[in-house]
């Protein structure tokens, strides 16, 4: 009974230390992924201007770079087009010939030519995820102005939307040019921007740590598997590309696996779960479909058809969708179906054909 | 560029791990203290591991095994040190733990350590190689 007593007064507040201490170790590794993707988007912004490569490729340059890229690290979603643009250009906002930049840009040059691996430089740009960034440098005027953004934001902990709202509001001019020498090596434990960091998925998924990470190697050897099948001689599928980015309103999505089937003529997208299936799933490839429907399929192609494939331990689960052509454009409805109508039948792999093909996969 | 990206990568792999199995060390050096200065038994443990699981559910580290498992670690290594060991903490949490659980003392341990950096073993690999008794 002792026990209990004493759970309750010392215990409690050394669990909540412990708390805050594990907080504070998540957001320092997080900042150090931050930080390393920020340099890598500086040093490829650099590159692309210091080395002309615009000049001498032209406009296809960054498709060409982003799938370049993609082939290598064909989950690292910060190389997509409109990424390297936004590198390109953050790196000539802050790169301008003038005087309050050389300060800007010592931040960044000088953690390149530091050798230790270990603390931070004190440098308040890094603790500001990519996005919050992308809204800074495109929408200030001078770096002056920026810089005021970046210091409250973590001042302040902003997330991106309450940072926006100020942005909008022109809190720079109201406020004026009062500059605060405020320095924190790491955002407040509690505040919305550590949020932001922690849940940030251009970070997670540059290292590819945890659960997204176990899930994605599963995923990736699901996606071989299918592939492989797939592409037997006869089923008439051709392979398109994985990891194919579309553009779903105002994000790039990626789906996993697309192929476009020679007898019947159309696109066909292919997503993978390492999980059991979920109803939000079928939402999901809807879009997809509708996406490729607007942005890849010719007049002359049939309308796309989907796949879902779902494979854990014990199970795979397979559904099509087929859009129904009643359905106008842009409505996600699309049922899920185990039954393919007749005349796809001969040409799609059954569910049964599938599930067996995988069984044999380890997982 | 690849290669500026891979090495990337790479440094903030082997910069995390550390990180990561500094904390551990810290808790279970936290945990192994509290015990032995209140005398609380085991279910002290599984209800430190039930709170970390709710407050950072997404953290596999935090399941009762696992608490169970750091705070052995630390017990383990801390007979002849006060920090991570340095070399420990360049390979991965789950290497350190099939060690400290299967060594019968610092030294086999140290060696199992060495040579998994060495050879950059997985942890299949490492499994066997201290079953079939190397050292």
């Amino acid at each position: 009974m002792n026990e209990i007593k004493q759970f309750n007064g010392e215990y409690r507040h050394w669990l909540s230390d412990l708390k805050l201490q594990i907080r504070q170790s998540q957001i320092k590794a997080l900042v150090k992924v931050n930080t390393e993707l920020l340099l890598l988007y500086w040093n490829l912004g650099k590159d692309i201007v210091a080395r002309q490569f615009e000049s001498t490729w032209g406009s296809g340059f960054f498709e060409r770079l982003s799938r370049d890229l993609h082939d290598e690290f064909p989950h690292l979603k910060g190389f997509s087009v409109t990424n390297l643009r936004f590198a390109k250009r953050f790196y000539l906002f802050y790169n301008q010939p003038n005087e309050i930049v050389r300060q800007a840009d010592a931040q960044f040059e000088t953690p390149i030519r530091c050798q230790l691996g270990g603390e931070l430089e004190n440098g308040s740009i890094f603790q500001i995820p990519w996005r919050h960034h992308i809204e800074i440098f495109t929408k200030c005027k001078t770096i002056e102005e920026a810089m005021f953004y970046v210091h409250k934001t973590i001042e302040n902990g902003w997330s991106r939307a309450v940072m926006i709202h100020f942005m909008e509001a022109n809190l720079y001019s109201a406020q004026g040019k009062a500059r605060t020498n405020f320095s924190r090596l790491l955002p407040e434990p509690q505040s919305d921007l550590a949020n932001e960091i922690l849940k940030d998925p251009y970070n997670f998924d540059f290292i590819s740590i945890t659960e997204p990470f176990r899930e994605r190697e599963l995923e990736d050897a699901l996606s071989a598997n299918i592939t492989e099948f797939l592409m037997e001689p006869g089923r008439g599928f051709a392979y398109v590309g994985r990891q194919v980015p579309v553009k779903v309103g105002e994000t790039e999505r990626f789906i996993d696996l697309l192929f476009y089937h020679l007898d019947l003529r159309c696109y066909v997208v292919i997503e993978l779960k390492a999980t059991k299936f979920e109803a939000e799933f079928a939402g999901k490839l809807g879009l997809y479909i509708v996406a490729v429907n607007h942005q890849r399929k010719k007049a002359t192609d049939n309308p796309t058809i989907g796949m879902i494939i779902c494979k854990t331990k014990d199970s795979v689960e397979v559904e099509y969708s087929l859009e129904s052509s009643s359905q106008p454009i842009g409505v996600s409805e699309y049922r899920l179906s185990k039954l393919l109508p007749d005349n796809y039948k001969s040409l799609l792999p059954d569910i049964e054909e599938i599930e067996e093909g995988l069984n044999g996969l380890n997982s | 560029m690849k290669t500026k990206i891979h090495a990337a990568r790479n440094k903030l792999a082997f910069s995390i791990n550390s990180q990561i199995l500094e904390l551990y060390w810290e808790i279970g050096r936290d945990i192994a203290e509290k015990q032995k200065k209140s005398g609380f038994s085991n279910g002290f443990m599984d209800k430190i591991a039930e709170e970390l699981k709710h407050e950072f559910p997404e953290i596999r580290g935090f399941s009762r095994r696992n608490i169970y498992a750091v705070v052995q670690w630390y017990k383990f290594y801390s007979a002849k040190y006060q920090f991570v060991p340095h070399l420990a903490a360049q390979i991965p949490w789950g290497h350190n733990r099939l060690i400290a659980s299967k060594a019968k003392d610092i030294e086999t341990a140290e060696f199992y350590v060495a040579e998994t950096a060495r050879n950059a073993w997985d942890i299949d690999t490492l499994e066997i190689q201290i079953e079939t008794g190397l050292h």
